[in-house]
């Protein structure tokens, strides 16, 4: 598996882990908040700022150890050498830039998908909590669908046609 | 809609006729990255016009001796 897609399942990873602490206080704290629509938005707004960060520290831990890791397995060559693989492995170029247009695509497609059901919710009369929770889970769902959108295109190959 | 056409690349036997050059050497001449170079080699990568062009200067030859339809 190559660098870019372990990159991407780190970040995934990271992710992941914070919607699921997120999940598990919404369900610890949802008796106590009820219907209130602020309280919501606030742990919502802190859950998309650690997500941000985690995937921030995830990324720089996960770059460190990349370089460790290409460095060790180049044992034999000189610093210069090392260095230059690292720049060259870490580095975006157009079949990044390719890829992240589809997984972006991908995501748009499952978070606008999102915004249909909460509004759906809404034109029915249900709850505006719960409409909000369909578009941060839509918006999370997009953001895996894109990520396993890469990682496919990363080992299947992509093509500019 | 026209049928999709098999591109096929000669980068592995000209890097070794470029003096046995190394992918990463390729991949910092082109100005891309080394795995971009070895997904172009393992035919995963069809890459725009630009890198191709970029790709033939590197080996100063004809894009056409570096890119090929696949018949």
């Amino acid at each position: 598996m190559s660098y870019k897609s372990k990159r991407t399942i780190a970040s995934l990873l990271a992710a992941t882990a914070v919607a699921v602490g997120y999940v598990v206080y919404a369900l610890n704290v949802a008796p106590a908040t009820g219907d209130n629509l602020q309280a919501w938005a606030i742990a919502l707004l802190v859950c998309i700022g650690a997500s941000v960060v985690a995937v921030i520290i995830i990324q720089i831990i996960f770059n460190i150890v990349a370089s460790i890791g290409i460095t060790v397995k180049e044992a034999g060559c000189d610093d210069a050498k090392a260095g230059r693989l690292i720049e060259s492995t870490i580095q975006d170029d157009e079949m990044d830039k390719l890829i992240l247009n589809k997984s972006n695509y991908a995501s748009l497609v499952a978070a606008g998908a999102g915004f249909m059901a909460a509004l759906t919710v809404l034109a029915f009369g249900l709850s505006a909590v719960l409409a909000l929770h369909i578009i941060f889970g839509s918006f999370w769902i997009g953001s895996f669908v894109g990520s396993i959108v890469s990682i496919y295109y990363y080992e299947a190959g992509v093509s500019h046609a | 809609m026209p049928e999709k056409l098999k591109i096929t690349n000669n980068i592995r036997r000209l890097r070794f006729f470029a003096d046995e050059m190394t992918q990463i050497e390729l991949a910092s001449k082109a100005g891309v990255s080394r795995q971009t170079i070895v997904a172009l080699e393992a035919g995963k990568y069809t890459p725009s016009l630009e890198l191709a062009f970029r790709l033939a200067n590197v080996f100063q030859v004809e894009i056409g001796e570096v890119f090929e339809v696949a018949e």
